[in-house]
């Protein structure tokens, strides 16, 4: 309910009860004493009494009445006590023989005096219903403020706390009946925001990272180049027959021979804070997350679809289409780095086989090309962090050794493996969880 | 193997619900042989009858492969699994579904005429199914609103068997009777299945269950255990402590 309807109720509530209060007190008046009946009635009552009927006490009429005689010893006594009671009293005379009006005792009547006590008890009532009426909505009309205004005001700094901590998953929950719906509104599309920005800036950090990294890599390939022909032409030109040349000409020579050894020197120096900065990007991109989810395996088979540009790919046999663990983007990174790397080294046929083995739960997938394989004394350590073949035409494609590392980490990740190793060509073997 | 009728393969049922999915069965293996009084038991949304529907060919699992007797019905179209449900596989389910304005007969008879044209031969099966399960003659031409609850679900348990299927599939039959006719039922199901009738039932109900002669647990999509109980016998109190040991192992 809205205060502003509780406060139209509660005001009507009392006025209401003002009301009945005062109605209340207006018809409980005392009752008032009927002169024109009492002297009927005493009038009767000193005819009786000529009469000789001597009654001390009856009714007449509506009223009850008691005879005091002054001739009696509790006379007194009893007048007291009917002043005391606020009852009518009236002479009871009689007219002696000579005229004169002698006087006999009193009448009493006995009206009811405890009309104001029950007039008393029945304001007390009415008060303390109606001080309680107020109280009790004093209470609630609090408590509404309460649970309306001041808990939602606790809910925020609670939340106010979170996006502080950092946070930004926590909801704000929106009530639309309180007062601060539009507010709190406002303030979760404030933590919607703040987690958009901050998604925004690791996400750009990464990629920072990343082309900080790929730009190391690619900068390590020109000053290779610019190292060797370095080496070739200090060998060329210390090489050349020194009675050939004339004077001038052997000292441009020398003086060549030693800027080409700076250079050489300079380019080294380039290579080893490249490989540092390499290194340092490499450590923070390790941290890239994976989210291992419950998949179709089918997913496996498009991978190798979307990968497979020059139609290189074969499958050898079906995919048993079952459950299996894995986070897809990341498995897609592996199969997409296994497969580049056979492009760029093999260039043949890729050949494709799966294998379910359901009592240990794994899903084995074999990716096989006939290239020349590797260096058998290097083939453990293909997986490691920036290992590169020795062989000659692998220093003179491109890469950063990273490839087959990140497919084992990535693999790890998700509970499974990988192993390489030569048999006819090139062979990787994925080991996927089956759920 | 040539007792088993019907075999499931890394079966997995998944519903999604646009990024949402939710995967009910999960790489689930089974076999059943012929003759086998299979009991699938497990909590509610364990996946008991998403794996009952997926096995009947009543729905298509999202994975994996069901073979009936050598033939793949994981990959038969709509089509094709309404013709094999009417040929191999009977059903029986806590609604009755018996056609209120057709005659117990008529009820029967039109399941049969499905399969077979010769009506009188399809009658003959039904009346001798109906005295098998314990209906009198004159039960033959009520209408299912004369009939009680359990007498409904024996009619319906003629419909289930009047092309002699393979299997019979029922879901929570005694689910909606009351105890006297759930044994009524029971019994007749158990009957049939001495006559060699494969059943495969999901129940929630210890008491339905202890009839199997074979108990799956499954949690989660798997079937994490089974029980092999044997073939009925009345009057076995070792079966129910046996039965109800097991599922109190299961977590029941």
């Amino acid at each position: 309910m809205k205060i502003r309807n509780m406060v139209i109720l509660f005001t009507v509530i009392i006025v209401g009860a003002y009301l009945a209060a005062i109605t209340t007190i207006n018809t409980s008046q005392i009752n008032q004493v009927d002169i024109t009946e009492i002297n009927q009635v005493t009038k009767t009552i000193e005819q009786d009494w000529h009469a000789g009927d001597t009654k001390k006490s009856g009714t007449k009429g509506e009223l009850a009445y008691q005879i005091a005689l002054v001739t009696e010893e509790t006379y007194q006594a009893v007048l007291f006590d009917a002043i005391k009671n606020h009852q009518t009293i009236i002479d009871l005379t009689k007219t002696a023989a000579d005229g004169q009006q002698e006087m006999l005792g009193k009448i009493i009547f006995l009206t009811d005096g405890n009309e104001e006590t029950a007039l008393k008890r029945n304001l007390i009532v009415l008060i303390t219903l109606t001080f309680g009426l107020v109280l009790l909505m004093v209470y609630l009309l609090l408590g509404k403020v309460h649970t309306s205004i001041l808990k939602p005001f606790g809910v925020m700094k609670a939340f106010a706390k979170k996006i502080a901590d950092g946070d930004l998953e926590f909801r704000l929950p929106m009530d639309r009946g309180n007062y601060f719906g539009a507010f709190t509104e406002s303030f979760d599309l404030m933590r919607e925001e703040l987690r958009k920005a901050r998604q925004g800036e690791y996400q750009a950090n990464i990629s920072k990272k990343e082309l900080v990294a790929e730009l190391s890599h690619d900068i390590k390939t020109p000053v290779a180049t610019i190292k060797a022909i370095c080496e070739l032409l200090e060998i060329k030109l210390t090489q050349l027959p020194a009675g050939d040349l004339s004077g001038s000409t052997a000292t441009t020579i020398s003086e060549s021979i030693e800027k080409i050894t700076v250079i050489d020197a300079k380019a080294d120096i380039i290579d080893a804070l490249i490989s540092n900065l390499f290194h340092a990007t490499l450590e923070e991109l390790e941290m890239l997350k994976v989210n291992v989810s419950e998949q179709p395996s089918t997913v496996i088979v498009s991978m190798f679809k979307e990968m497979d540009n020059f139609g290189k790919i074969q499958f050898k046999n079906e995919l048993i289409p079952c459950l299996i663990f894995c986070d897809p983007l990341r498995l897609g990174q592996v199969i997409d780095n296994v497969l580049s790397n056979s492009y760029k080294y093999a260039n043949t046929d890729i050949d494709i086989w799966f294998d379910l083995d359901k009592t240990n739960k794994k899903l084995t997938v074999t990716i096989k090309d006939y290239g020349a394989g590797v260096d058998p004394d290097e083939c453990p350590l293909v997986c490691e962090k920036f290992f590169r073949g020795s062989g000659e035409m692998i220093q003179n494609t491109p890469g950063s050794g990273l490839g087959l590392y990140l497919a084992r980490q990535f693999m790890a990740a998700m509970g499974g493996s990988i192993r390489c190793y030569n048999e006819e060509g090139f062979t990787v073997e994925l080991d996927i969880r089956v759920v | 193997m040539s007792n088993t009728i019907l075999k499931a393969e890394m079966l997995s049922k998944t519903y999604s619900n646009g990024s949402i999915m939710q995967h009910v069965l999960k790489n689930l293996n089974i076999e059943i042989k012929a003759g086998d009084f299979t009991v699938i038991m497990g909590s509610s949304g364990s996946g008991k009858s998403t794996l009952l529907y997926a096995l009947s060919g009543m729905d298509k699992p999202t994975l994996g492969t069901i073979d009936f007797r050598g033939e793949v019905i994981s990959n038969y179209s709509n089509d094709q699994l309404a013709v094999f449900r009417r040929k191999h596989c009977g059903f029986v389910f806590q609604q009755i579904y018996l056609n209120d304005t057709m005659t117990v007969l008529d009820n029967i008879m039109i399941s049969g005429l499905l399969v077979s044209r010769n009506r009188k031969a399809v009658a003959a099966r039904a009346k001798e199914l109906l005295q098998q399960v314990g209906l009198s003659d004159v039960s033959y031409q009520k209408y299912p609103s004369q009939l009680s609850g359990g007498e409904a679900q024996r009619v319906a348990i003629v419909r289930a068997l009047i092309n002699a299927p393979e299997i019979v599939f029922a879901d929570e039959p005694t689910g909606a009777l009351n105890s006297t006719n759930a044994i009524n039922v029971l019994d007749v199901m158990t009957e049939v299945n001495a006559a060699g009738q494969s059943i495969i039932m999901v129940t929630h109900d210890i008491k339905t269950a202890r009839r199997a002669n074979r108990i799956l647990y499954l949690k989660d999509g798997v079937i994490i255990d089974e029980l092999s109980l044997g073939t009925y016998c009345k009057d076995d109190p070792d079966r129910h402590l046996i039965l109800r040991e097991f599922l109190e192992r299961m977590g029941w």
